[in-house]
């Protein structure tokens, strides 16, 4: 990722901790930012919350460069405070609701294709229990694996692998059903 | 299973923002580790234990923290720092374990009361212990959940000879004084602190009262025999 590299014209030699976040910052910034963005269908807002996340983590980046092991864990134990905070605000509408998506060079048949996929999901989604809707945000949005989950929900991996193969069974039937329409 | 559409919602990130983002981290400086840092934040780890023992509203973060690697400043190897009398502490490194009920008891050195009642629709989650072998001292921390909110915990550290208990109100839990104490402020939890003597265990359990009463926190005390 280009902008993880230092500057060519900067011949310092890199400190392992500038390596280290560096890769930190390649590997989660689009995990925690499509957290968001499964939670609150609004780019600029998930731009905001994963923004806030990251300045937290890298204000104190030094505590835990020596176990990145459980980095994960604290970084979305960090993504769920500032999710819990954003929808505690009054104005905040329930997640999953229909917003604009960013605008892009596609052809409009594929950008209104992808809008209506996405509404589709976002219906099936909306039917779903908040911690079901959290499960699949976090192995769908954020990428992190049941274990993963498990810590940072206190749930057991099996109870976390049981939840999620019920409801993306659901969810994929309710997905095929509407093709088969 | 076929799951590949449950990720059609994900995006790639701008490169602007990231970008942006990453200019604006770069910035901000780090809060940089001292080397008095470790002993002074052990220090005040310590004075925080005890005031941790006594007051729910400050127990709780300290007790995410310490499931968290925010403990880790407390040195290399990470420890926690255990108040075991008034006069004393121990050192125990900082290794969450998460377990069932069935492996906590074979971990911990005495027999752990769990409540025998609980309001409907409550699920326990796994439990996070920290003691090293033997168990002779340690923590663990365990919830109740209804799936979007957890409104019961309990919290059990021993030994509980560093114990100060905050009174607010004196009850009776099978036999032994204990605390009961509403939080000020918005979230108002509401808790028992009280010490078991026969195993020398503090017990904490805290309520969020929407969804617990003080009434019903009371039962539920007094089914943990």
């Amino acid at each position: 990722m280009k902008l993880l590299t230092k500057d060519q014209n900067d011949d310092s030699p890199a400190t392992p901790n500038e390596v280290v976040w560096a890769a930190v910052y390649a590997e989660y910034l689009p995990r925690v930012y499509n957290y968001f963005h499964y939670w609150v269908n609004d780019p600029m807002a998930a731009e905001d919350l994963t923004a806030t996340v990251f300045e937290k983590a890298w204000r104190n980046r030094q505590r835990y460069q020596a176990n990145l092991g459980a980095f994960s864990t604290w970084l979305f134990t960090l993504a769920r405070n500032v999710a819990r905070d954003y929808f505690r605000q009054p104005q905040r509408e329930a997640p999953w609701e229909e917003s604009p998506e960013h605008t892009t060079q596609d052809p409009i048949e594929e950008v209104l294709a992808r809008r209506e996929t996405h509404a589709r999901l976002r219906v099936l989604l909306n039917r779903l229990a908040p911690r079901e809707q959290e499960l699949i945000t976090l192995k769908y949005g954020a990428g992190l694996t049941n274990r993963e989950i498990a810590r940072l929900t206190r749930y057991s991996e099996t109870n976390v692998g049981t939840i999620l193969h019920r409801v993306v069974e659901q969810l994929r039937k309710q997905w095929e059903d509407h093709d088969g329409r | 299973m076929d799951d590949e559409f449950l990720r059609e919602l994900s995006e790639p990130v701008r490169p602007e923002f990231a970008q942006a983002l990453y200019a604006h981290l770069q910035a901000i400086p780090e809060r940089r580790a001292r080397r008095w840092l470790g002993p002074a934040t052990a220090i005040v780890l310590v004075v925080m234990s005890i005031i941790a023992c006594a007051t729910p509203q400050i127990r709780i973060p300290i007790l995410k923290a310490i499931e968290t690697p925010l403990a880790r400043v407390v040195g290399e190897p990470a420890m926690v720092i255990f108040r075991t009398s008034l006069n004393t502490e121990q050192r125990v490194p900082l290794e969450v374990k998460y377990m069932d009920i069935e492996q906590v008891r074979e971990e911990i050195a005495f027999p752990l009361r769990l409540p025998a009642w609980l309001p409907a629709g409550l699920e326990p989650t796994q439990i996070a212990l920290i003691t090293p072998p033997q168990g002779k001292i340690g923590l663990l921390s365990m919830e109740w959940t209804t799936g979007d909110a957890t409104p019961l915990r309990l919290d059990v550290w021993w030994p509980a000879g560093g114990i100060r208990m905050q009174v607010e109100e004196t009850v009776e839990i099978n036999g032994q004084p204990a605390s009961f104490v509403r939080e000020p402020g918005a979230s108002g939890l509401i808790s028992l602190t009280w010490v078991q003597q026969e195993e020398g265990a503090a017990y904490i359990l805290t309520a969020n009262p929407e969804y617990i009463s003080k009434d019903a926190l009371l039962q539920i005390a007094a089914t943990m025999r």
